[in-house]
């Protein structure tokens, strides 16, 4: 996602777009919308890569029903029935067009629904209506010149993987992908019909080609980076606390949480089912480890004659002269337990695609928060990952800063990005931030950090 | 407004036992939410560094995006073209290639021969620079109200 506009969400009544780069910080005081925006962006994934109807309330996030999501605006107006959101990205082979996906969520049975999504890429949109009220799925797709138009019943609910698959995306993108033969359908076919358009004439031959051509491109950026049903593509939303560790764990099968509780088990699995991968990964580890601080070594120690046994995750340090000292997770400091899920996942090979973090600094002291800037420089630097990071942590912003003018990773000043949630009366506005090539911050608006400026001048007696 | 300030007027306004009083009024005109940024680099943040208030400062100012660090080998590229080119009456060279690098074009300083460099045209241009000093008066007065309401001293870098 390179951009992100939102409108009558939470806290966020006027419409406003921001940038999101592979590294995008989030800042600002307390209940100014930092999590709820995140949420939004677990929302606008899971409609659009997962196929999944957001869940709201789903951990790390509880922004609770629909009343509660929409802006409830507080100047004696009736409460708004939608909220709109969507984001844009770039495509195609070169990177160089855009695509955008915008949805409207409604109210149904108390929870916001995307009953409304458009897909626009060039001059050619997409949209598809879920209509609740007579269980149809509108499909329409055209120009500004001409629009055509299917549609098909809703399939009703169904859930699956522990999330609510319904119409909407979810059901058009399967149809598309087995329905649609190309231009033919436009010269009149059965399942789409010519509907109105800015031009009174019937398209000729040469604007159907066309047509045609622009929608099979966004076809295939529909077939290409949309996962298969059944194999649904979730972000990893981190909790601001993270798992309590023991001292002796059982293998079980991972199943991925906000606070990281499956990751011993994911290290331990790994360790005996491909000894290879768990080498890199525990050098990448230990690279960490000795960066922030926390530890030299990290190892399983298996218990039992068999693979599917029970284990314990032991923890190097450097002592004094040199001698290293070898202890169980659970006794070595909090840091460590609450910063390990974390590490783990970005450095994993086979992992999501986009990190949403709350507070990842919790428990750590500031060499080790100044260790994760450089984390997720690196990791966000090789593109593959999205980090999105919601941080009270000077350190973890002014690491990025420095590794950025020191060129320590490959994250150029142009990916990264900083967005400052200032409250304004009711509503909050986001303020886009960038860094130039050396580090500096540009684009800050007058009064940013105001509040560390004065605490500053009383500190140093001015 | 992009500022510089020299190492010899650093304590008159970061350091309360050698506070002017214009020196406090450019401190806050710093620190205030619509103020100016400083622009550091080269030798004149090494000599401006060696107070951890300045440090403090600066480092506040970087937070905000108030503050700019120039790279300090574009700095020492320019001061070594200036020093050759032998037109300046200070020797302070470095002061004049940070201003060049990074378009600011207001300096605080109280360097008599420095003060002339920094309003040679030939020097420094487009905008002129400006000058913010306490050696004729220690109190506020119109002149530095004047200078620190001015808009246009952050031109284009070199």
């Amino acid at each position: 996602m390179d951009r992100v506009n939102l409108r009558n969400y939470r806290c966020f009544r006027e419409e406003q777009t921001v940038r999101l780069a592979p590294l995008t910080l989030l800042v600002g005081e307390n209940s100014t919308g930092k999590t709820s925006f995140l949420a939004l962006l677990r929302a606008l994934f899971d409609v659009s890569f997962g196929e999944i109807v957001p869940d709201f309330g789903e951990p790390p996030y509880n922004l609770g029903t629909f009343n509660e999501i929409v802006n409830e605006t507080g100047r004696g107006e009736s409460r708004l029935n939608s909220f709109e959101a969507g984001f844009a990205e770039r495509t195609g082979p070169t990177g160089g067009e855009e695509l955008s996906i915008s949805v409207e969520f409604q109210e149904h049975e108390g929870f916001p629904f995307p009953a409304k999504t458009k897909i626009l890429l060039a001059e050619t949109w997409f949209s598809i209506d879920q209509h609740l009220i007579n269980d149809m799925v509108y499909m329409r797709f055209g120009t500004d010149d001409y629009s055509w138009e299917s549609h098909i019943p809703s399939l009703g609910f169904s859930r699956e993987w522990g999330h609510e698959f319904r119409g909407g995306i979810l059901q058009a993108i399967p149809f598309l992908r087995s329905q649609w033969t190309g231009v033919d359908e436009l010269r009149g076919g059965p399942e789409w019909r010519l509907m109105r358009g800015s031009q009174s004439t019937v398209p000729g031959e040469i604007v159907l080609q066309g047509l045609a051509r622009s929608l099979a491109r966004m076809l295939d950026w529909l077939r290409l980076t949309l996962p298969r049903p059944r194999t649904p593509t979730r972000t990893f939303a981190g909790a601001p606390v993270r798992s309590h560790p023991r001292r002796t764990y059982d293998l079980s099968r991972p199943s991925p949480d906000p606070e990281g509780e499956y990751v011993p088990s994911y290290l331990a699995g790994l360790s005996r089912r491909n000894p290879d991968e768990w080498k890199l990964l525990k050098v990448e580890l230990e690279k960490f480890g000795r960066g922030s601080g926390l530890f030299e070594e990290i190892s399983i120690n298996s218990l039992g004659p068999t693979n599917a046994g029970p284990f314990q995750v032991h923890i190097s340090r450097l002592g004094d002269r040199g001698k290293v000292s070898r202890r169980n997770l659970i006794d070595v400091g909090y840091g460590v337990s609450q910063a390990l899920p974390l590490i783990a996942e970005l450095l994993r090979s086979q992992g999501p695609t986009m990190f949403l973090l709350q507070q990842p600094e919790v428990h750590l002291h500031p060499s080790a928060q100044a260790a994760l800037g450089s984390l997720f420089c690196s990791v966000a630097g090789r593109r593959r990952r999205q980090l999105v990071v919601e941080t009270h942590s000077d350190y973890i912003i002014d690491r990025v800063r420095i590794d950025v003018r020191d060129r320590e990773s490959d994250l150029r000043p142009e990916y990264v990005s900083i967005l400052f949630f200032e409250p304004r009366g009711l509503d909050i506005t986001i303020h886009s931030l960038g860094l130039d090539d050396y580090g500096n911050l540009v684009g800050a608006p007058p009064g940013y950090r105001q509040f560390f400026a004065d605490e500053l001048s009383k500190s140093i007696g001015l | 407004m992009c500022a510089i300030v020299d190492a010899n007027v650093r304590d008159e306004i970061i350091t309360l036992s050698h506070q002017s009083d214009a020196g406090k009024f450019f401190y806050e005109w710093l620190m205030k939410p619509n103020g100016g940024t400083l622009v550091a680099g080269g030798k004149l943040l090494k000599e401006l560094n060696n107070s951890w208030a300045f440090q403090q400062v600066f480092s506040n100012r970087l937070q905000a995006g108030r503050a700019r660090r120039i790279r300090d080998e574009a700095v020492d590229d320019i001061t070594q073209t200036l020093v050759g080119g032998g037109d300046t009456r200070s020797d302070d060279e470095h002061v004049l290639a940070l201003a060049l690098v990074s378009g600011a074009r207001l300096l605080f300083t109280n360097d008599r021969a420095l003060q002339q460099d920094f309003g040679d045209p030939r020097l420094i241009h487009d905008p002129r620079g400006s000058v913010y000093t306490t050696l004729l008066s220690k109190n506020v007065t119109d002149t530095h109200k004047d200078l620190l309401q001015r808009r246009d001293l952050c031109g284009e870098p070199t």
